[in-house]
């Protein structure tokens, strides 16, 4: 018998529309000390399995009709719920959730949160012991400064710092079997290498069972022992990891598998025509004043001396870390922010501070698709009037005209007509997207931003978007920003690339080139820290340690010098200037030259 | 005309799933009915009520203060009118008066609390702080000042508990607001160029307003309690209104040996302004799923 196993296990939910199959598992078994992955996207079923398998699934509107869950050969539902408290949960099966910004409660400090755990579980514990296995428990997962960490709130610590206090508590109550639902989602590619391998670590160390759930394949890849695709709340592939990667044998896994490569595709090379776009020492500076602790006159260095030209007909990818300054930069030459400082021109007319009338044309010119289509979408508006929204600022049209319009934008994007007369809640996330593309479209722009165009919707979905962008950029002559943190969106749809650091723009090229030759420390950490489908193991996943610095304030010298593995004594004082290393490829990097062969 | 019916459809599915949900949930749904019930008697009430002419000055003065009976099911009042009659048609007074303070409180609340949290800065200090100056009086106390200035009668009993409600609307619709106007539509919009004004009224206010709504539909039961009570008091309605407050002030003197008098004006009111409570929860339920009882 396996050590854990699903058996005909269905859940179904009821809402207005009817009773919805949810899940619908046959069979899942895990053997002790396995690493099983189970991979799917959003709204496929995992979470729900998830929760169900501890009992803490919503019921109703959830409702398990049938099956077992069976961990050691004992039927986990059929334990009451005082039983699943006292017996399962935390002492034998212990999970990490999706989100460590939401799930650590603000208003206790680590240490309470921790002791309050070990005292629950083990009785008789006395506070000071409890703090002193809090604290190893803290060194266990590699925060290097326990102590301090535990009178520290959830607010003062970094997302990555955050999911390493998760995992702590995962591993307080010496669970054995340890359900992982996607406990990198929101971290950084670099924080997630580390949770990674700190993760495979303990899982060594401690001979845990590990449920690993992720919605991309790569991650899985590199980390697990085994494989099941989840579709539709059904299992519909389950193999070992290399043999499901090599030869997948349904089509919706290799679609996953596609999504995920990044090797076979590249942009198609463009002619650029003149300038469009010229930013030229861009800043935005906020102010902080914190009176409470009489700290003044502090300013957080957002976006800090940032200067590039971009010509018509070019795709521009910014790369970078959160916090790094992207959106800032975005919102910025959108004029959503007033700058501190520089000056954007476009088609050679400042584009900042103009005039109402000249602010128009601009804003005209240039608009942005956002990154999540379901909050970039008014939910109380039709479609119609949500795509007619640029049209009514800028053109005076009739009713029946603009009708009209609205549905040839719709048509470009490949959204039925009927779709007028519906609200953005009754589409999926890659058709919002598209509709918010033609959105984008309807005003006649040159320049369209987008913001993490497909980071947000399932894999199928995103395939198209891309080429839907790829296709209409083709259509109309536009020019692109595109923001990702996906390489491989930048790689299919970028010529350019603005690699940026805690406000600066550290790394700027040909996509190719950037590619082909990182010369920037930065840039080739954050190449190497994504997992890729050829990663076996942890070994090949490199990680870049530490956090980024506050940009309230910046270490002197080069900012990137306290995580940097080539650093030098010059780095701790010198500010690297933006030098053009050959062909237009600005690096700013005191030893750019001595890194030709970073590879 | 197609258009129009095109644009109704999506509106109609969202009304049949509101239905469903609040069919889920039996309390409501009783509350919904009987709220139904009380609504119809008050638009019906000239043709539902056995002695019309007892809502006005009538008097029967030989009948006065009977026991409930077959004639009269709620017993008679001091002047021998059918308390059972002033009592259904006191539901038409007390639902117009409390909607339309409440109605009036929105118009006034809800504009100024979406101004205020969308643009911040001295427009939102000034009209939070004119909000401060009205909330720093108890609700009932400023009624009764502001019915003391204007003279005692239903109207200007609505119209002062209106001007003493406002504000609440206004702080919670800046609330939001001031989180709605975070929201990407509204930076969609404000890229695309659409007018200040036009992002506060379209995209800003119709976002914020699910829990006013939810606030207002328990408000009415509060404000059915507050107009009874300036009534009661004699600064709201005015003989020979049969209005429920005023009623069981009246029926004071006699009670508790002619418990009818005051009783059943009594339990209208505890009736009607439950059930306003409970249809409250039942729209917070409906709109906001979070709390959606699990």
């Amino acid at each position: 018998m396996a050590y854990f196993e699903i058996r005909n296990l269905r859940i179904t939910h009821k809402s207005y529309e009817g009773v919805k199959d949810v899940l619908n598992i046959e069979h899942l078994a895990v053997e002790r000390g396995e690493t099983y992955g189970l991979v799917g996207e959003s709204g496929q079923g995992k979470t729900v399995l998830a929760l169900a398998i501890q009992q803490l699934l919503a019921c109703p509107p959830g409702k398990i009709e049938s099956g077992e869950v069976l961990l050691e050969g004992e039927d986990l539902l059929k334990l009451s719920s005082r039983q699943m408290q006292q017996c399962v949960r935390g002492s034998r099966i212990a999970m990490i959730f999706q989100d460590p910004m939401s799930c650590l409660n603000p208003v206790f400090t680590v240490g309470s949160i921790m002791t309050d755990v070990l005292r629950t579980r083990k009785k008789g514990l006395s506070k000071k012991a409890a703090t002193g296995e809090a604290a190893d428990l803290l060194r266990e997962v590699k925060l290097a400064d326990a102590e301090s960490i535990l009178s520290k709130y959830p607010h003062q610590l970094s997302g990555g710092q955050r999911q390493r206090v998760i995992i702590a508590l995962a591993l307080a109550c010496g669970a054995e079997l340890l359900i992982a639902d996607e406990p990198t989602r929101n971290l950084d590619v670099t924080i997630q290498a580390s949770i990674l391998k700190l993760l495979k670590e303990l899982q060594q160390k401690r001979g845990m069972t590990v449920l690993f759930i992720a919605n991309n394949l790569s991650l899985v890849s590199a980390f697990c022992d085994r494989v099941g695709i989840l579709y539709g709340g059904r299992i519909i592939e389950e193999n070992t990891t290399a043999k499901l990667i090599t030869a997948p044998q349904q089509k919706y896994t290799r679609v996953l598998l596609d999504a995920v490569k990044t090797e076979s595709r590249s942009a198609e090379p463009v002619e650029s025509g003149e300038e469009l776009l010229r930013v030229e020492h861009l800043k935005k500076y906020f102010d902080i004043n914190d009176e409470i602790k009489h700290q003044k006159h502090l300013c957080l260095k957002a976006v800090d001396d940032v200067s590039f030209t971009l010509n018509k007909g070019e795709v521009l990818g910014i790369v970078g870390e959160s916090g790094c300054g992207k959106s800032t930069l975005v919102n910025t030459i959108l004029n959503l922010f007033e700058p501190t400082e520089g000056e954007v021109w476009f088609e050679g007319k400042p584009a900042l501070g103009a005039g109402r009338k000249g602010g128009n044309s601009f804003k005209k010119n240039v608009q942005i698709v956002f990154q999540d289509p379901y909050w970039s979408l008014n939910p109380r508006w039709l479609i119609k009037d949500i795509v007619a929204e640029p049209i009514e600022v800028y053109e005076r049209l009739g009713e029946a005209e603009k009708l009209k319009r609205v549905k040839e934008l719709l048509a470009m994007v490949g959204i039925p007509e009927d779709a007028c007369y519906k609200y953005p809640h009754e589409f999926s996330g890659g058709q919002r997207q598209r509709i918010a593309i033609a959105r984008a479209l309807a005003s006649r722009p040159k320049l369209v931003v987008l913001d993490e165009p497909t980071s947000s919707i399932d894999v199928f979905s995103q395939e198209q978007i891309l080429a839907l962008i790829k296709d209409l950029k083709k259509r109309f002559g536009l020019t692109n920003i595109l923001i990702s943190h996906d390489l491989g969106v930048v790689h299919e749809l970028a010529n350019k690339i603005a690699v940026m650091y805690l406000g600066k723009i550290v790394e700027f090229g040909s996509a190719e080139e950037i590619f082909r030759h990182p010369r920037h420390p930065y840039t080739k950490a954050l190449f190497d820290a994504i997992p890729s489908l050829t990663t076996r193991g942890m070994e090949g996943l490199k990680t870049l340690e530490g956090q980024i610095p506050s940009p309230i304030n910046p270490p002197p010298g080069c900012a990137f010098h306290e995580r940097c593995a080539y650093a030098c004594e010059k780095c701790w004082s010198e500010m690297p200037q933006q030098r053009d290393i050959g062909g237009g490829h600005m690096v700013s990097c005191l030893r750019a030259e001595e890194f030709k062969e970073l590879q | 005309m197609s258009n129009f019916l095109q644009t109704l459809r999506p509106r109609l599915k969202s009304f049949g799933e509101s239905m469903y949900l609040l069919a889920r949930n039996k309390l409501s749904l009783i509350a919904l009915i009987v709220l139904v019930l009380l609504v119809l008697s008050a638009i019906f009430a000239n043709v539902l009520i056995p002695y019309p002419q007892d809502i006005a000055d009538a008097s029967h003065i030989e009948n006065k203060l009977q026991p409930p009976s077959a004639e009269h099911w709620m017993g008679t009042d001091e002047l021998g009118r059918d308390i059972f009659s002033r009592v259904v048609y006191g539901a038409r007074v007390s639902l117009r008066s409390a909607l339309g303070a409440v109605g009036l409180s929105l118009l006034i609340g809800v504009p100024l609390g979406a101004v205020a949290g969308s643009f911040g800065g001295w427009v939102d200090n000034v009209i939070m702080r004119l909000t401060d100056v009205f909330l720093s009086f108890p609700p009932l106390l400023l009624a009764i000042a502001m019915v003391a200035v204007l003279g005692s009668s239903l109207n200007n009993a609505v119209l002062a508990i209106s001007l003493s409600w406002w504000p609440w609307y206004t702080r919670l619709i800046r609330g939001q607001a001031i989180s709605v106007k975070e929201r990407k539509f509204v930076q969609a919009a404000e890229t695309i160029g659409t007018s200040k004004l036009k992002i506060i009224f379209r995209h800003i206010m119709p976002n914020c307003i699910s829990p006013v709504i939810v606030q207002a539909s328990m408000d009415i039961g509060g404000v059915i309690l507050t107009v009874a009570s300036l009534s009661f008091l004699g600064l709201g309605a005015q003989l020979p209104t049969p209005e429920w407050g005023l009623m069981i002030s009246m029926g004071r003197t006699y009670f508790p040996d002619k418990w009818w008098y005051c009783i059943f004006p009594g339990v209208a009111i505890f009736i009607t302004v439950l059930c306003f409570n409970l249809i409250g929860d039942a729209i917070r339920e409906i709109l906001d799923p979070k709390t959606r009882k699990k």
